[in-house]
């Protein structure tokens, strides 16, 4: 089963299979040897250049544009792959595995099982059967074609709804249940590697190839919604829209001006920021009892409100994310910075969000000194100059930053009790005379110490083992003497919305983002400079360009993965 | 008055749907800081030796004892307390809640607590005990606070009970009794807040003190505690609100009289009422609060504290509730009614820890945006 979904991007195939995953009533074994490879003479020529696995998030979202957003999507994901910096990068190389796939099964009936429940039937299906305890093919074909389509981000072949109904079908007259057998074939469709893989084809042309239209929709509503395409992008792409100039900036306009927009863009800065490790985060609860698991997540979502109001609310400057003051806090988050911010519902009610703005002689401003960046890039118990000057590098510069070598001594730096190094500076000074170790801890953690007045859990302190912080230096010839002019300092780097602007094509392409194009992210940097910084401008080049559709064969697969 | 004064830098405004204002109090050169009470309990000094005449019986020798007295067959009551973990039922719950004889009938003992002879508890009559030495004499039965050394010291309430196991407990350890009541009660009781405003409070001079009931319940840390740092809103009944002068000196907080008033959880406080109040709380360096509150607290309420729950607590925690009764009477040792010359209140300390927190009233709230956000410019 695995070999059969492991993703080939980039390999020919003589003919496009559709694989259908029939009913799996007993076990994934069944649906697993149950694939229907419908052949399709017409596809001959077409070739399928990747294949991306959804993430949960994806998932979810599709589920909620097809079914409302009562309708849940349980259940745990196998986790990604991240490469250069992005999860989204590794999603042509993940595979489903066998538990992976049992996983996906259960949700997939879970979803059905709500779908088809007494309480949303009425709601959900475009038609009523004629009796609740037979098959009705006429109702089947028009539920299936109907979400079939949304869930398989192209129309269904007449081979493949007939599988579908047929499914439903065979269930419905077991169990006498019309809706059973509805949910049957759609828990199928639901871990159909259609539905859980979305795949780029490419269709050949006379100078080559090029995407065909359901993959450019799939494509763009991935990317700027993280979900699947609705109704409208489905018909521009029926009627060949999207392989126009100007239908194409149509599409764009009308999905950046959606509020789904909101959606993409939290997707990407989970993705960019590495937020997939907040699902491990902990912090000493002896030492910092105020950072619970609420705070936690209270931390990850105050930045995406930030950015979020930042980039799309206020159609703001990207680089100013790292010297705003303008946030937003719970009163959970309130007592972690130290800051009063009110509980507004009655006792026991979910905590709000208020609109929050640090005064300009506060040590907190931009995204650098945010709970969210500061607890994730440090220990459970101390802060860490080095995980935060490293992730700044790496993050927000595109800048790597080896790995310690495996027999490095770190005992200076982590015996934070010592009376002779009182500070993080003062032991990290004396780890970095060892030679092996200095080269690396002069880029990073310079950048790291000026966020030393935030602990680990990113409450402020002034001394640390009652020492003064001392957290001036400088990043790349720029000086900076604190939090706030660290965040100036990385706002004015040369580096910073080049790699930003790399990072954001590149989760768009949904992979690495070869050398060869350097001149196009030199194009794309000074488009995002000429346009002010701004996101909505970056992700509107971005989608209308060429170079974001370029087909790229197996050749050109082989010649990146040389390392090109 | 402020809410935020010990990181002046940190000074910044939240801008919601309520907005806090920075509007000073008393002076406007005034710092004021607040702190939820995150630990409330008798100030008892339990220690080897301090009841002479012995600890004060079990709860089951309390139980036991009231079956024989009602007639119940010895074989009956060992049968009976041989079912018995700290929860009544049946036929002993029966018997033990209306172990009070009114006009011969069996009566609610908790309603009737003279309904019984007085059990004569034995009362703490050693050296040393924690609280202040409020009505100024070195007259009648008195202690030494064995950390502030002063002498003449009134704390009847920890001597009425402090000889029933539950309610003992050496500092820093906390006594049954009230691990069980405060924990219990502070996940729904609203803050108590303290707030201390003066010219510079790392300095000594006069302040201006406040005692105040928030609209919030206090909100626990990862590890259990009140969570420092935490906002609440001052509720507008004056019922519970009280300002009272006091002084800091070397980082000691003195509130030398006045009168306190706290509504209260009707399950532990029926209200918390305190005339000749005296404070006496450490300004810690980790920006804690740590120390004792006393005055002269009406008796009857004190049992009416331990009467409320009626035999699930008496039973869980192990007290002789209508022996507490006599005894709070016994040793009431101020405010004599005028009419029978009884004594109506009794002195009493308690121990208090309170932890940094945020304060604003509702005159502190603007519900304008804008005027918020303008304010937290500059502008």
């Amino acid at each position: 089963m695995e070999k059969m979904l492991r993703v080939s991007g980039g390999e020919r195939r003589p003919n496009r299979f559709r694989r259908i995953a029939l009913a799996s009533v007993a076990a994934v074994a069944v649906a697993a040897t149950a694939f229907v490879n419908l052949g399709n003479a017409e596809d001959a020529a077409n070739i399928e250049t990747a294949i991306y696995r959804i993430t949960p998030e994806q998932y979810q979202n599709i589920i909620t544009d097809v079914f409302g957003n009562t309708v849940k999507s349980g259940g745990r994901f196998e986790p990604g792959a991240r490469i250069e910096g992005l999860i989204a990068a590794g999603a042509s190389v993940v595979s489903v595995s066998g538990s992976g796939l049992q996983g996906a099964d259960a949700t997939a009936r879970d979803v059905a099982a709500q779908v088809v429940s007494p309480q949303r039937r009425e709601l959900l299906f475009p038609c009523a059967p004629a009796n609740t305890k037979a098959p009705d093919d006429a109702c089947s074909n028009q539920f299936f074609a109907t979400v079939g389509k949304l869930l398989i981000r192209r129309p269904l072949a007449a081979e493949e709804l007939k599988a579908y109904v047929d499914m439903a079908n065979k269930s419905a007259t077991s169990s006498k249940d019309f809706y059973a057998g509805i949910a049957t074939g759609l828990a199928s469709m639901l871990i159909s590697p259609e539905f859980l893989f979305w795949r780029e084809i490419a269709i050949p042309t006379k100078t080559g190839y090029q995407f065909d239209a359901y993959s450019k929709a799939a494509k763009l509503s991935f990317f700027l919604w993280n979900s699947g395409p609705d109704e409208q992008l489905l018909l521009a792409a029926k009627k060949g829209e999207l392989n126009t100039p100007k239908g194409l900036q149509k599409q764009v306009d009308r999905l950046l001006s959606s509020p789904r927009l909101e959606a993409g863009v939290r997707a990407f800065f989970e993705d960019y920021l590495h937020y997939d490790g907040f699902q491990t985060l902990s912090k000493d609860a002896m030492i910092y009892p105020n950072f619970t698991s609420n705070a936690a997540e209270d931390a990850k979502e105050q930045t995406l409100r930030t950015v979020v109001d930042h980039l799309l609310v206020r159609n703001g400057d990207y680089r100013d994310l790292f010297t705003t003051r303008h946030t937003f806090l719970t009163p959970t988050l309130g007592t972690v910075y130290g800051v009063p911010v009110l509980h507004q519902g009655p006792n026991g009610a979910p905590e709000e969000w208020v609109p929050f703005e640090f005064a300009p002689n506060d040590a907190h401003a931009g995204i650098l000194t945010q709970a969210s960046f500061l607890s994730l890039n440090s220990h459970p118990g101390r802060s860490s100059p080095t995980i935060r000057g490293k992730a700044v590098r790496e993050v927000f510069l595109c800048q790597k930053v080896p790995d310690p070598p495996g027999n490095v001594e770190f005992t200076i730096v982590q015996d934070t009790s010592n009376p002779t190094y009182r500070t993080a500076r003062a032991r990290l000074s004396a780890h970095a005379t060892e030679p092996m170790c200095s080269g690396c801890h002069k880029i990073t953690d310079p950048i790291g110490l000026a966020l030393e007045n935030f602990d680990t859990d990113s409450s402020f302190r002034e001394t640390e083992k009652g020492a003064p912080l001392d957290t001036k230096g400088t990043i790349d010839g720029i000086a900076f003497s604190d939090a706030p002019s660290l965040g100036k300092a990385l706002h004015d780097h040369p580096a910073l919305a080049k790699c930003f602007a790399t990072r954001v094509y590149q989760y768009g392409l949904g992979r690495q983002v070869p050398r060869s194009e350097s001149e196009w992210i030199a194009t794309l940097t000074a488009d995002f400079a000429k346009n002010g910084y701004r996101m909505r401008d970056l992700l509107r080049t971005i989608s209308i360009s060429d170079k974001f559709y370029e087909v790229r064969v197996p050749g050109q697969k082989a010649s990146l993965e040389k390392g090109e | 008055m402020s809410f935020q004064i010990s990181k002046l830098n940190k000074f910044s405004v939240a801008a919601g749907l309520l907005a806090l204002s920075v509007a000073a109090g008393p002076a406007s050169a005034a710092q004021t800081k607040s702190f939820v009470i995150s630990w409330f309990s008798l100030a008892t000094y339990s220690q080897e030796g301090d009841c002479s005449k012995g600890l004060n019986p079990s709860i089951e020798k309390i139980y036991s004892n009231s079956l024989r007295d009602q007639g119940f067959p010895a074989d009956k009551i060992a049968v009976m307390m041989e079912g018995f973990n700290g929860v009544l039922k049946g036929e002993m719950l029966e018997a033990i809640e209306n172990r009070a004889r009114v006009g011969g009938k069996p009566a609610n003992i908790y309603q009737n607590p003279t309904g019984q002879p007085d059990t004569n508890l034995n009362p703490v009559d050693g050296k040393l005990g924690r609280g202040f030495n409020l009505d100024g004499k070195a007259s009648g039965p008195q202690y030494e606070d064995p950390f502030t050394h002063e002498t003449g010291v009134d704390n009847n309430h920890a001597r009425a009970l402090g000889c029933t196991n539950s309610q003992r407990a050496l500092p820093p350890d906390r006594s049954a009794y009230w691990a069980y009541a405060w924990d219990g009660m502070r996940s729904t009781l609203p803050g108590w807040i303290l707030s201390v405003t003066g010219e510079d409070l790392s300095k000594d001079g006069e302040v201006t003190v406040r005692l105040d009931r928030a609209s919030e319940a206090v909100p626990i840390d990862a590890n259990g505690n009140a969570r420092r740092n935490t906002t609440f809103r001052i509720a507008d009944d004056p019922r519970s609100q009280n300002e009272i002068k006091g002084r800091i000196k070397d980082q000691v907080l003195y509130v030398d009289t006045g009168h306190l008033h706290m509504t209260g959880e009707p399950f532990f406080f029926v209200d918390f009422d305190i005339l000749d109040t005296h404070m006496r709380f450490d300004l810690k360096a980790d920006g804690n609060l740590d120390g004792i509150l006393g005055g002269y607290q009406e008796w009857m309420k004190i049992y009416y504290t331990f009467a409320a729950s009626g035999t699930p607590q008496e039973s869980m925690i192990g007290f002789d509730t209508p022996g507490f009764y006599y005894s709070l009477r016994k040793w009431a040792d101020a405010y004599p009614d005028p009419k029978t010359g009884e004594n109506t209140r009794i002195s009493t300390t308690y121990r208090l820890e309170l932890v940094p927190a945020y304060a604003v009233r509702s005159s502190d709230l603007k519900a304008d945006n804008g005027a918020a956000r303008t304010a937290a410019n500059g502008g």
